[in-house]
């Protein structure tokens, strides 16, 4: 299985929105598409998934043509989506069913990921109950200063039929973060081998984050295709073999990103000491990012400079408690392409 | 060579319809909005009968009170008829005014207290009626007459006939009284003068029915509506009624189609559903499922009124002409065969996918809810343009008119089966009205096709049919 994206071009009106765009994935992993607001991410993924069409360009997966046909597709878009007063496990299903799936499968999966997502309490009634319940058992306890229970409230036992009247909370109603986790079940209910999550964790509290993220590790042992577009750059990091940086809907930084990070080279230098080293720091022409109480983070042009102002500590007798030359960030190879034209807009 | 490739996604595919198709149906039976038009709709169809029906009576016993004067019965000790003419007036022409056993058998046991008079008659006691002839003194008779007693003295002069009530100075009978006996009088003294001049009872109803005028029309036309099995009046009937139905069946969907269609651009969810299914299938899934909704509202509406026509047949003991004038007249599809039925059915299906696709396309270029608005009323507006065009046609019944209003869109959807099942028009017109028909609904949905995702995704917030077909262009 490959995915192959080639030269990908989009124009409304006069404006060109995304200008000759290409990239490849050859095996399973993690492509990042990145970029400023507007910069034609969503467009290009629209494009990806056949839902625009593109003026010029070709997307093929397996060599063929890329639509939903041909290839079990799971897609989570940016902007979230549910209708609003239909029952959630029906939406959930009907979205399976378009994908093809029998609807003994599809409970099945509905099952699995809900308890994986945490969200059984939205779909099932007796989940909703059993939620009430222990909130107004919690609620009836009795505690003393030292937290120990010291009397239960007599609430009057629930009827039989208490959890067939459990009403589910409609989709309206629910909080943002769980609207995100039924839309992000909704797209792996078919078992996709390929996953476009557009932003998938904005809006997502750190549990819920951490939920996402390890699943996602999950499709990723399991050798799914996932194209991800998202702000947070420590997160694509974590995840992401491949990226491509889009700026004004163009390319502007495509490939590995070992090899983009190796060809801006080491130049971040992080330094502890037990003293003021500004004065070596300026005799090399380091430039000092921040500096607090000693540790510094210095921006050198590569491994000879850093090695340079290291030779000058040593010789000048400073104890250097750390030293640790890295590549840049992520997040910093995006502000430098794309961070001061924003800047200028 | 590639680009080919990406260009071949067979864009009409109907991949998924039946899945859309059945969410739809069933989530808009889920629907308590759609729940409660249901039950209202089949209540109202059900309940028109039997209100119109009591309305009707109420109006037509209104309108014959204020002919007798408002007096179901006359209560009058003795009443003298005076003729002072040469045509003879006998107790047996005045029946509207007594009822004896012949006449009155049925609604005297009906009568409660078992008196020997009609429901129908003013309720004199035959007894107390004296026929007087010309040569009675009737100043003696007028003399006498007590403070419950009325006579009729019927004359004739060289300007005509005349028949006068009279009552004593101190009479106790209500003016109203004594004008309902003098126009029962006059009503059987009519019909006795005709019939003195020997012509048959048969020539009397003809004269008393009076004349009437029709306007000019052509020896064509006039051959033509001789010709015609299906009068003038049932043909305006069975146009008038198709184009109610066909409006109601569109009216009732338009609003939700081009509503579903807002909410799934608006919230975002057509991002979901298009990695699923194409948008011609989407389009054409809602529609139908819509359309499922709308024919189960109607057929529970339609048994409904049937139900009720034949419960209001048993209770009110009313005849089948009373009972089709109340309720929804659906006699088109009872009065012709199995064919012209099914002519009837797919015209409505026919309809209601057109304007369907048509509101879907308009319901892709809204994105507020204030579009939604203007999408609606620029479907209205096809569709009452239809509405009204069955109206004229039905109006005019003109031959050429159903011809040109047959075949050419909108106003064929409303009109064609119609005009052909009441032989307006030949089946190769109607064949060819379908065919412009069909064509029309391929177009649309071809256009739908094209251009339902780029509409989805525009931002464009002017939805007319120029937004939709310059995003076909592009």
């Amino acid at each position: 299985m490959s995915l192959v994206v080639n030269n990908l071009y989009k124009k409304y009106g006069e404006k060109v929105v995304v200008d000759d765009i290409s990239f490849k994935m050859e095996k399973p992993g993690v492509y990042a598409l990145l970029g400023t607001n507007g910069a034609g991410k969503t467009t290009s993924i629209r494009m990806i998934l056949g839902m625009l069409e593109k003026d010029k360009g070709e997307v093929l997966w397996d060599g063929k043509p890329l639509n939903f046909d041909n290839c079990n597709i799971g897609y989570l878009a940016e902007e979230r989506g549910l209708y609003p007063k239909y029952a959630l496990i029906d939406q959930i299903r009907y979205f399976g069913e378009l994908r093809g799936i029998d609807r003994k499968t599809i409970d099945e999966r509905i099952k699995y990921w809900a308890e994986r997502l945490k969200v059984e309490e939205y779909l099932y009634q007796e989940k909703a109950a059993e939620l009430i319940e222990k909130q107004e058992r919690e609620n009836s306890l009795k505690y003393d200063e030292n937290g120990n229970v010291i009397a239960e409230d007599n609430k009057p036992k629930k009827t039989r039929n208490f959890k067939k009247k459990v009403k589910l909370q409609s989709p309206d109603q629910l909080s943002k973060g769980n609207q995100q986790k039924i839309q992000f079940l909704i797209a792996m209910i078919s078992d996709p081998e390929l996953i476009v999550l557009d932003e998938p964790f904005s809006g997502l509290d750190p549990v819920n984050t951490d939920i996402l993220k390890e699943v996602v590790r999950e499709q990723i042992a399991a050798g799914k295709y996932i194209i991800m577009s998202s702000h947070q750059m420590e997160v694509v990091e974590e995840f992401c073999t491949d990226i491509t940086i889009l700026h004004r809907s163009k390319a502007v930084v495509s490939g590995n990103l070992n090899e983009i990070k190796k060809s801006y080279g080491r130049v971040n230098l992080s330094l502890k000491v037990e003293q003021d080293i500004s004065e070596y720091i300026n005799r090399v022409g380091a430039q000092i990012i921040s500096e607090k109480e000693y540790e510094y983070n210095i921006r050198v042009t590569g491994d000879e400079q850093a090695n340079r102002l290291l030779k000058e500590l040593v010789t000048a007798g400073v104890p250097v408690i750390r030293f640790d030359l890295s590549e840049l960030s992520l997040h910093e190879i995006f502000v430098r392409e794309v961070g001061d034209e924003v800047v200028e807009q | 060579m590639t680009e080919k490739m990406n260009k071949r996604e067979n864009i009409y595919s109907l991949k998924g319809f039946s899945k859309v198709f059945r969410f739809t149906a069933s989530q808009t039976m889920k629907n308590k909005t759609y729940r409660a038009t249901f039950i209202i709709f089949v209540l109202v169809m059900t309940c028109m009968g039997p209100i119109q029906y009591a309305s009707s009576r109420a109006g037509m016993d209104a309108v014959e009170s204020t002919i007798d004067g408002g007096v179901d019965k006359v209560d009058v000790d003795n009443l003298y008829i005076v003729n002072n003419t040469d045509i003879g007036l006998a107790m047996e022409d005045l029946k509207e005014l007594y009822a004896d056993d012949t006449t009155s058998d049925k609604n005297a046991e009906d009568s409660a207290d078992g008196e020997e008079y009609s429901a129908d008659t003013l309720g004199i006691d035959k007894k107390n009626i004296a026929i007087l002839n010309a040569d009675e003194d009737v100043e003696s008779i007028l003399g006498k007459l007590g403070k419950r007693d009325g006579a009729v003295i019927i004359t004739a002069d060289d300007k005509g006939y005349h028949i006068k009530g009279i009552i004593a100075d101190d009479s106790k009978i209500e003016t109203e009284e004594i004008e309902a006996v003098t126009e029962t009088v006059r009503g059987a003294y009519d019909i006795k003068r005709f019939e003195s001049t020997d012509i048959s009872e048969g020539d009397v109803s003809m004269i008393l029915g009076g004349v009437s005028t029709d306007g000019t029309i052509d020896e064509k036309e006039f051959l033509n509506e001789e010709n015609r099995e299906i009068s003038e009046d049932r043909f305006f009937m069975y146009m008038a009624g198709f184009g109610v139905l066909m409006f109601i069946v569109i009216s009732m969907s338009t609003s939700f189609i081009i509503g579903s269609v807002t909410e799934e651009k608006q919230s975002k969810l057509v991002e979901s559903l298009l990695v699923s299914v194409r948008p011609m299938a989407l389009l054409l899934g809602k529609v139908c499922g819509m359309m499922t909704y709308v024919v189960l509202v109607l057929a529970c509406g339609v048994i409904g009124s049937k139900v009720s026509q034949t419960v209001m047949k048993a209770m009110f003991d009313i005849n089948d002409e009373e009972v089709l004038s109340t309720g929804f007249d659906l006699s088109m599809f009872t009065d012709f065969g199995g064919f012209e039925t099914l002519l009837l059915l797919f015209s409505i299906v026919l309809g209601f996918l057109t304007f369907g696709i048509l509101s879907g396309l308009f319901g892709s270029s809204c994105n507020k809810t204030e579009d939604i608005q203007n999408a609606t009323g620029s479907v209205m507006i096809f569709s009452m343009l239809g509405y009204f065009s069955s109206f004229f046609v039905a109006g005019t019944d003109n031959d050429v008119i159903s011809l040109v209003a047959g075949i050419l869109p909108p106003f064929s959807f409303f009109t064609a089966p119609v005009a052909y099942i009441s032989d307006r028009i030949s089946l190769p017109i109607l064949a060819l009205s379908y065919l412009i028909q069909i064509t029309v609904l391929i177009l649309l949905l071809r256009l739908s096709a094209k251009v339902y995702r780029n509409l989805l995704f525009s931002d464009s917030s002017t939805p007319k049919f120029r937004t939709i077909l310059k995003s076909a262009k592009e």
